[in-house]
């Protein structure tokens, strides 16, 4: 059973450094969501015009708005587990190559292995890496291939969730791990196409 | 005083409720979309004549764009035509009171399911629990924008909630099944998303309470319901399998792949593992999960929202940005806390069936058919917030946190004034069909003797410009066949002219129409400036969006001119040719 859990455990996580190397398309670059964007200085002052007093205006129509909204799209863009398990559909990055990280049906370990981390003996390095890593991403322009950081926190949180739920529940266990690995050749066959 | 303080609370939250759903209700969003006008125009034709626009007697699904609309929205608006007239307040007046009803649903349901709970009912946790959740729900961007609006959705989700809230009501009293099955009955019919949502629910509830529903008391009662429900899904159940019914699910469903393959799809690659890299089983599965996911992922609740343009409000998502860490602890907690047991079921079996049928449209995140997802994911924010503030020990701390809170409403509920009224306004008018009621009231200013083409090559404005003129439905009737009435939900041809007295609703013709003498109507790309300019045509009115932009020309053609042209024109070619 441990080999077989193994072999799971490495379905689950080979998907996101295996898209990444055959499929690598774009720059990575550390420049920070706090340069000039005119465009959006631009919208805003167009914008200030609509309202009654000027005073209300700047409420709602103001420069730091521009680096909030940014600061949160990036945030949740890394938070959200279609980015992990779906290639960022239905919603993706334009202009971006949207890989599949992790396949899909590793979302059920995901989620078993958040719900049971209290259990787990690695949780303060997920929470230490996972955390601060997924701050510094945000604030960058592009992030792209630079997230391949939070590889090792997910990782670590599915690698968790397969093994707790094989102590817990085998039958889930067996049915997951069955409809995983299915799912999953397709999925590698389309890493090497692409 | 005390024992009425919750209800006086609820009243006051009803109240605000009211204020941001009725400030400016049928002025903005301004302008009145195709839908909204189709349907008011059928709800006056109804009261009229006693049939739709196309001559049916009392429809089960209405016909109108060939889109066949729900019909429980339609016949509400009826009796509410000969107290306020056929206006964009009617039409969208059924949404605000039905969203205003929620709300003490809502309350009353929340404070149902912690009545057994003797350890939290010293805490008055539910009750607390019930007050927030409704005070959100009363200022939540999503249930507002359905709530201003004619969006057959919202009306929907009142039944539903109302037939769970009888439904709790009646494992206690067996009577109140009866009133269950009669808003279930009606929930059904009332919008498509809850042909799956509320059978999905009914089964889930019957499942877990199915001991009690079975034990001699109620099952009399549980008998008459099914009855009941029955009786009121019948003329639903009759028209079940025909094309017009099914019309919107076989359109927008992802495993239909007649019009688009299914996202992932590498059309460049027709290998020997084809139907596995392109399969089908595979691609649908993913996409539906993904589509699923999305419904309950923070970054779609707390920044996208709906992309759609008349589903959302500019800058603003479906939720408060605020809201975001409550709702990842309240999931926390509504995993993990205990004696929240009837809550936790009720809520988890919400959250799970609510996004299945907006999953199965291909559309992302679209809030109208997931609209039932605002009440568990708000009892979620809410759980959130009330654990995060019962948790807080010192009194300082705790009464600078109420201060807080009450502060981010307060912008909370600013912001919504500036996405509402100002932003909205300014950038949504054209997704609001805006503009037709400033043409109706030109034409009806117009030479009558004219007849006049209105172009409907991009969309069709026969709706609104028969709803603004108030026109006859019984000369509409006549005037506009389309398919016999025994066709009426099998037939799917859509007759794309339609006549409105001198009117005519069809994509202009240039080269026979600029012949006549008439008036054109369009839009920006349908008349330019430039045809204008070459047809020496006559300038009668240009209607302008907020933005300044043109929405509509009226001109009136010059046929004499493009008489004197053509005559020139064929000289010159004969001339070309060697006739003299």
């Amino acid at each position: 059973m441990n080999y077989f859990k193994k072999i799971v455990i490495v379905f689950c996580i080979i998907l996101w450094p295996l898209n990444l190397l055959l499929n690598f398309k774009g720059n990575t670059s550390f420049e920070t969501i706090f340069t000039n964007d005119y465009q959006g200085e631009q919208l805003i002052l167009r914008n200030i015009h609509l309202y009654p007093t000027i005073a209300l205006a700047r409420v709602f129509q103001n420069k730091p708005r521009i680096y909030i909204y940014k600061f949160f799209n990036n945030l949740f863009i890394l938070t959200d587990p279609n980015n992990y398990f779906f290639g960022l559909h239905p919603e993706p990055i334009p202009g971006q190559n949207n890989i599949f990280k992790y396949q899909f049906v590793a979302i059920v370990f995901f989620a078993y292995g958040i719900f049971s981390i209290s259990k787990y003996k690695y949780k303060n390095i997920i929470l230490f890496t996972f955390i601060p890593f997924v701050l510094f991403l945000s604030i960058l322009k592009n992030f792209y291939g630079l997230d391949l950081i939070l590889w090792i926190p997910i990782s670590l949180t599915i690698g968790n969730g397969v093994t707790q739920m094989m102590i817990d529940n085998k039958k889930l266990f067996t049915v997951t791990s069955i409809l995983l690995i299915v799912f999953a050749v397709p999925e590698l066959i389309r890493s090497f196409i692409r | 005083m005390k024992k009425y303080l919750s209800y006086i609370l609820l009243g006051l939250i009803v109240l605000i409720a009211v204020v941001l759903r009725l400030y400016k209700l049928g002025e903005a969003p301004a302008g009145l979309y195709v839908d909204e006008a189709g349907q008011g125009y059928s709800a006056y034709s109804i009261l009229k004549t006693g049939r739709d626009e196309f001559g049916k007697s009392f429809p089960i699904v209405f016909r109108s764009l060939t889109d066949f609309k729900t019909p429980v929205y339609i016949y509400l608006i009826v009796p509410l035509i000969p107290l306020f007239g056929l206006t964009p307040f009617t039409v969208r007046l059924p949404s605000f009171i039905f969203s205003i009803l929620t709300i003490p649903v809502l309350f009353f349901l929340i404070k149902r399911l912690f009545k057994d709970k003797q350890s939290l009912a010293k805490s008055k946790f539910g009750e607390k629990l019930a007050l927030l959740s409704c005070f959100l729900l009363a200022i939540s961007p999503w249930h507002i924008l359905f709530g201003r609006t004619n969006f057959e959705c919202n009306v929907a989700l009142f039944f539903f909630l109302s037939g769970v809230l009888f439904f709790y009501k009646g494992l206690e009293k067996p009577k109140t099944l009866i009133l269950s099955a009669l808003m279930f009955g009606i929930a059904i019919p009332a919008y498509h998303s809850q042909r799956i949502i509320t059978p999905l629910i009914m089964t889930i509830l019957f499942i877990k309470f199915r001991k009690i529903l079975l034990d001699k008391i109620h099952k009399k009662y549980l008998i008459y319901s099914i009855i009941l429900g029955f009786v009121i899904t019948l003329p639903t159940l009759s028209v079940i399998s025909t094309p017009g019914f099914l019309a919107r699910a076989t359109g927008l469903n992802i495993f239909s792949h007649l019009h688009q393959m299914p996202d992932g799809f590498i059309a460049s690659y027709k290998g020997i593992l084809s139907p596995i890299v392109n399969g089908s089983w595979f691609l649908t599965t993913r996409e539906f999960f993904s589509l699923y996911f999305s419904y309950l992922s923070p970054r779609y609740m707390f920044l996208l929202g709906d992309s759609g343009p008349r589903s959302s409000f500019p800058e603003l998502s479906t939720f408060f940005l605020w809201q975001f860490p409550f709702y990842i602890y309240g999931i926390w907690i509504l995993l993990t806390k205990k004696n929240i047991s009837d809550l936790k079921f009720l809520t988890i079996a919400l959250l799970i069936a609510s996004p299945i049928p907006a999953a199965v449209t291909r559309d992302p995140y679209t809030t109208i058919r997931s609209l039932p997802l605002v009440i568990p994911q708000l009892i979620v924010i809410s759980l959130g917030i009330l654990e995060i503030y019962s948790k807080l020990k010192i009194g300082f701390v705790k009464k600078t946190s109420l201060l807080l809170f009450y502060a981010v409403v307060i912008y909370s509920i600013c912001k919504l004034y500036s996405s509402v009224i100002v932003l909205n306004e300014y950038y949504r008018a054209k997704a609001w069909d805006y503009g037709w009621q400033q043409v109706t009231s030109i034409i009806q200013g117009l030479n009558t003797d004219l007849p006049i083409v209105t172009d409907n090559a991009r969309s069709d404005a026969y709706p609104q410009i028969a709803f603004y003129l108030k026109y006859d439905p019984l000369k509409f009737q006549k005037e506009n066949f389309e398919v016999p009435t025994n066709e009426y939900y099998t037939n799917l041809y859509h007759n794309s002219e339609k006549h409105i007295g001198k009117i005519v609703t069809r994509p202009i013709n240039w080269e026979k129409d600029l012949l006549v003498d008439q008036y054109l109507i369009a839009d920006e790309l349908g008349i330019s400036l430039q045809q204008i300019k070459t047809h020496k045509l006559i300038l009668i009115s240009e209607v302008k969006y907020p933005d300044g932009a043109t929405a509509y020309r009226i001109v009136r053609t010059n046929p004499e001119f493009t008489k004197e042209e053509q005559r020139l024109f064929n000289s010159r070619k004969q001339v070309e040719r060697g006739f003299p």
